[in-house]
């Protein structure tokens, strides 16, 4: 039994002779004993590899060495695994920073944005109100002495009231210019109870008073009665939509498509891999230019550069042995992007985007997909807020490994 | 001229340290041995404390070293040594024939996963009640890896001796956790 339990270290050292070998293995088949032996000697070594393994110094005292040598912290270096805390904590560490910046980039993005959102709402209710006096006169077209009433909101609202007093004006010396040519050119004969015309001739009363002073009323505006004739139409409509152009010509009136932009964001991403190293962080860290060729306001396709780090975790061989490299080495990467924008949501300035990256770094290919949200208020800025998964695949002694990466995007173009 | 420092060999890369004081070879350095240095502070001094100053003063001695050695043969032999001799220095100091079993000694940095085996729990108890020799042969052997040899030449000590410390650990290893294994094998 002695000698087969020899063999059986030999066997696990790699040295039992290939003339012992047919013995042990006969032994092995008929003898439990020797069996278990095996088996335990087995779990034993399975055990300590393991060990082995997970015995890596922490990244405290690997910055404690380097720092009493006066070096700064390694990019390559073995370092400790994630420590316990359940399930959801880890998570929600990785994703703090995340979190964090896109609150602050969604307060900035709005801080930005609401100046413009603010004056436009004004307008529009402008807009709206002088949409209602101008469909209570248009109601009124061709009824006889009524009244709307209203309280201008705004000086646009006021600016509208006149527009359509002028209007009115022009239409009443129209049509006081069509009455007195008629008269003129008829030499009226005698007048005859039979040869008169059953419809009355068109009249146009006068206003009862100005409309200036109409609109000065501080509660209602009474808008005098006009009398019209079914020769003579009012397109109320199309005087409308003129008024409106001539007030909101920034949202009606947008630079065509292809245009070229330029992007720049930042990112807050949290690896997957358990690598507890620190960054090896730059000023330019977690940041990125785009010049992007949007074609149609649906597609775009460009160009992207930045930089992030990213963890590595992956083992080696050196001498003999198994040793695991882990590092967070920032990178800058490059490369092409394609961007598509589905419509507004509703009839605000929202627009979802997808947008996929393949590019490289200096360890290997880098690709990227992005979802998320496009604010683009007047003007040629506009911003975005999305989440974005990043794949990197590197490659270490002809063995390839992958770093992945999720996390949130935040940034702001402008239209050339 | 080679791009990468990984693609240097420990004795080129010592050679490096000595002439240039090259940070990068150090760093490079670092990352090959720092676990088998590691584990050896760890599992032969058992106390997670004396493990971490150890394995300091160790690699800062190592460093200090390449001003006085332009070559090495074997260099994880070297660092080992270094470290061995600071165990027995600390060993010596203590003055403690047994060392206390730290329940904190397992590394916080390890992986959740292995830190739930119980099995390697077991195992690290076990060492604890190995004599020192033992367990240092064992360590040396199963842990760093070393050839029988290097361990010899390191310990200073004969070829068949080595082999049968760690012949005798894991027999005793095996005796200490044979209620464990069984249970184990019946499962």
């Amino acid at each position: 039994m002695q000698q087969h339990t020899t063999w059986i270290h030999n066997l696990l050292d790699g040295e039992l002779s290939a003339h012992d070998e047919p013995s042990l293995f006969g032994e092995l088949s008929v003898n439990t004993d020797l069996r278990t032996e095996f088996k335990q000697q087995l779990a034993i070594r399975s055990a300590v590899q393991h060990d082995r393994m997970a015995l890596v110094p922490p990244a405290h005292l690997t910055n404690t060495v380097f720092s009493g040598l006066g070096f700064a912290a390694p990019m390559a270096g073995a370092a400790a695994g994630a420590a316990g805390g359940g399930f959801m904590l880890p998570w929600l560490m990785k994703l703090g920073l995340p979190i964090l910046s896109a609150a602050a980039a969604i307060g900035v993005t709005m801080a930005v944005s609401n100046a413009p959102t603010n004056q436009n709402a004004i307008n529009t209710n402008a807009i709206n109100t002088n949409a209602i006096n101008t469909n209570a006169i248009s109601s009124n077209a061709g009824e006889t002495a009524s009244s709307v009433a209203s309280t201008p909101a705004s000086s646009d609202a006021e600016e509208m009231l006149t527009a359509l007093r002028g209007e009115n004006r022009r239409l009443r010396g129209a049509l006081a210019n069509a009455q007195s040519d008629d008269q003129g050119n008829q030499q009226p004969p005698e007048p005859s109870p039979a040869k008169q015309s059953p419809t009355p001739a068109p009249q146009v009363q006068p206003p009862t008073e100005p409309l200036a002073d109409d609109y000065q009323r501080p509660a209602s505006v009474a808008v005098s009665s006009i009398d019209l004739t079914s020769s003579m139409s009012f397109d109320n409509s199309r005087d409308l939509q003129t008024i409106e152009t001539q007030i909101m010509p920034a949202q009606m009136t947008y630079t065509p498509y292809p245009s070229p932009m330029l992007q720049a964001r930042g990112f807050a991403a949290s690896s997957l891999s358990d690598v507890n190293v620190p960054n090896q962080s730059v000023w330019y860290e977690n940041f990125a230019v785009a010049f992007l060729y949007q074609v149609s306001p649906k597609h775009a396709f460009g160009v992207e550069v930045g930089s992030e780090s990213f963890a590595q975790s992956f083992d080696g061989e050196s001498n003999g042995q198994t040793i695991r490299y882990e590092q967070r080495p920032s990178s800058i990467w490059w490369g092409g992007l394609y961007r598509y924008t589905a419509g507004s949501i509703g009839k605000t300035a929202f627009s979802p985007f997808m947008q996929a990256f393949a590019g490289g770094t200096q360890y290997g290919p880098l690709g990227r997909a992005t979802l998320g949200m496009q604010y683009s208020p007047s003007g040629p800025l506009s911003f975005i807020v999305g989440i974005e998964g990043t794949l990197l695949g590197y490659k270490f002694q002809d063995s390839w490994f992958t770093s992945s990466k999720v996390g949130l995007t935040y940034g702001m173009a402008v239209r050339l | 001229m080679k791009s990468r420092t990984s693609e240097y060999s420990d004795s080129e890369l010592y050679a490096l340290m000595s002439t240039e004081r090259s940070e990068e070879a150090f760093s490079e350095l670092y990352a090959r041995l720092s676990a088998n240095v590691f584990a050896y502070c760890l599992r032969v001094l058992g106390s997670r404390d004396q493990a971490y100053d150890i394995f300091q003063e160790t690699f800062l001695r190592f460093y200090q070293s390449a001003e006085r050695h332009a070559h090495l043969e074997n260099v994880r032999a070297y660092a080992l040594t270094i470290c061995r001799n600071l165990c027995l220095n600390e060993k010596k100091r203590m003055q403690s024939g047994a060392v206390e079993f730290d329940e904190l000694m397992y590394n916080p940095g390890v992986t959740r996963e292995a830190e739930r085996t119980e099995m390697m729990q077991l195992i690290t108890m076990a060492l604890e009640l190995l004599p020192h020799d033992m367990r240092e042969a064992f360590v040396l052997r199963e842990y760093d890896g070393l050839p029988y040899q290097e361990i010899s030449d390191m310990l200073n000590i004969k070829l068949d001796t080595v082999k049968v410390r760690v012949f005798r650990a894991r027999q005793k290893i095996k005796e200490i956790l044979e209620p464990y294994l069984n249970e184990m094998s019946k499962d």
